[in-house]
């Protein structure tokens, strides 16, 4: 067994890290269409830094990648939108800005939870730094919530409506405890699907818990295992739009790349 | 609603008026405080809302002299 | 998170070649320590974003990290090493290994870096 066997991952690992690391770089693409559009200079301020940090985490996410054997020019280029592992929450942007909050804040913090529940040590120290980002993207978040919740709280309800459901198929199923998860089994994570599940919708029960919000029940039956696939945490084909992808790609600024 | 920033580099400094937020919340505050004034490594960063602030005037002093 | 974690500024992190380091390392450590950080007037080396330094067959690696996961100088940086490490006899190549463990803090600044920062009205 050479070097690079032996810190090989299992491959449904890689997977679970491309859905990560393909979400951070549509967070980084909806984070950027929004920078100029919140509501006070402020958010348009920390919007960037976010933007920033989500594809300085990609870059590393990528690189890490690219040493289980994926290929570069795949990873950055040459993939169609129905390769991308996003989360579906991210496919569109969002019409307004509550919704886009309830679309960032829901994604990027599963995003964090997947990642924090990574028990492997090609990860050490990098989810620390990522989780030092991330602080200031969850408190931003959540702090918003709270004053749409007091403003705009059907705005909010329906985003959740909307997006709870995608969220939590994103996840996963339910089905996947500490006892059956694929990922925990092969000890990759320290976290399974369920808990972090529940991690995520006690989350905002509490957040909401004083405010005209409800949130959405934790549907056991969302998504369902049969249908689910492990590949997109996904179960239906749907995928990000090719204009938003030739974005990603960085297709129209190719004539200005000096080699 | 307005917030006053206010930040030392080195424990025991006086506090410098860094600037100033708009926010809707004390919570809000705080982040974009951080998000908008971290070039430095500030070893404390503070917020104020503006009408926390006291304007001094020697009109409301009881007994006093008005200038 | 047990092995997601690690001690920032972890005692006893030390900067520079290690006692048993030969000729060339040493010169690769000196040669980095006049990579700029394009950010503040010190090297990659006082702003302690260099680990480790190891030449073997004239293949040098070197491992770094950087105080900003997302800092748009990433690839500049990058380019820098391999540029000035290139300059020196004997190296005929250079790999750069990314690692974030220790996580970077300023408490692993040199004191000499803290002292030029001083001098430059940055505080860090």
């Amino acid at each position: 067994m050479n070097a690079e066997a032996e810190t090989g991952w299992p491959e449904a690992a890689v997977d679970y890290v491309q859905a990560i690391a393909d979400t951070k770089l549509l967070l980084g693409q909806r984070y950027g269409e929004w920078m100029l559009k919140g509501p006070h200079l402020e958010d348009n301020i920390s919007g960037a830094s976010n933007a920033q940090d989500e594809i300085g985490q990609v870059r590393q996410l990528f690189r890490l990648l690219k040493q289980q054997g994926v290929d570069e020019e795949w990873l950055e280029s040459e993939r169609a939108p129905e390769e991308y592992a996003n989360a579906p929450t991210l496919d569109e942007e969002a019409e307004n800005w509550p919704t886009f909050v309830v679309q960032a804040a829901l994604t990027d913090r599963t995003a964090w939870l997947l990642l924090d529940a990574i028990d492997h040590d090609d990860f050490t120290g990098m989810v620390q730094k990522m989780g030092e980002d991330e602080y200031f993207h969850l408190e931003h978040q959540d702090g918003r919530l709270e004053t749409l919740a007091e403003s705009q709280p059907d705005a909010v309800e329906a985003a959740l409506e909307r997006y709870f459901p995608q969220i939590l198929t994103f996840i996963g199923p339910a089905t996947y405890d500490q006892a059956s998860d694929p990922l925990v089994n092969a000890g990759f994570t320290d976290r399974s699907v369920a808990d972090i599940r529940g991690a995520l919708h006690e989350h905002y029960v509490e957040l909401f818990a004083s405010t005209d919000v409800s949130v959405p029940p934790l549907d056991g039956d969302v998504p369902d295992p049969d249908q689910w696939d492990a590949k997109r945490r996904r179960t239906d084909d749907g995928h990000v739009e090719a204009s938003v992808v030739d974005q990603l790609q960085g297709v129209s600024n190719k004539e200005y790349v000096i080699e | 609603m307005k917030y006053h920033v206010f930040t030392r580099v080195n424990a025991g400094d006086d506090l410098i008026h860094a600037g100033t937020v708009q926010a809707d919340s004390d919570r809000l505050a705080r982040i974009y405080a951080y998000r908008t004034y971290d070039e430095e490594d500030w070893e404390f960063i503070g917020v104020v809302r503006e009408e926390n602030l006291l304007e001094v005037k020697t009109e409301a002093i009881a007994g006093g002299y008005p200038q | 998170m047990s092995v997601n974690s690690v001690d920032a500024g972890t005692p006893g992190f030390h900067i520079g070649p290690d006692e048993d380091a030969d000729e060339l390392e040493r010169e690769v450590w000196e040669t980095l320590d006049t990579v700029p950080d394009p950010h503040i007037p010190v090297s990659l080396v006082e702003m302690a974003m260099i680990y480790d330094v190891d030449v073997d067959a004239g293949e040098a690696t070197v491992t770094m990290t950087f105080p900003c996961m997302g800092c748009p100088a990433y690839d500049m940086i990058k380019d820098d090493v391999r540029a000035a490490l290139r300059t020196i006899r004997g190296i005929t190549g250079v790999e750069i290994e990314i690692t974030w463990d220790p996580v970077w803090s300023k408490d692993m600044l040199t004191e000499t870096a803290h002292e030029e920062l001083k001098d430059a009205g940055i505080s860090l």
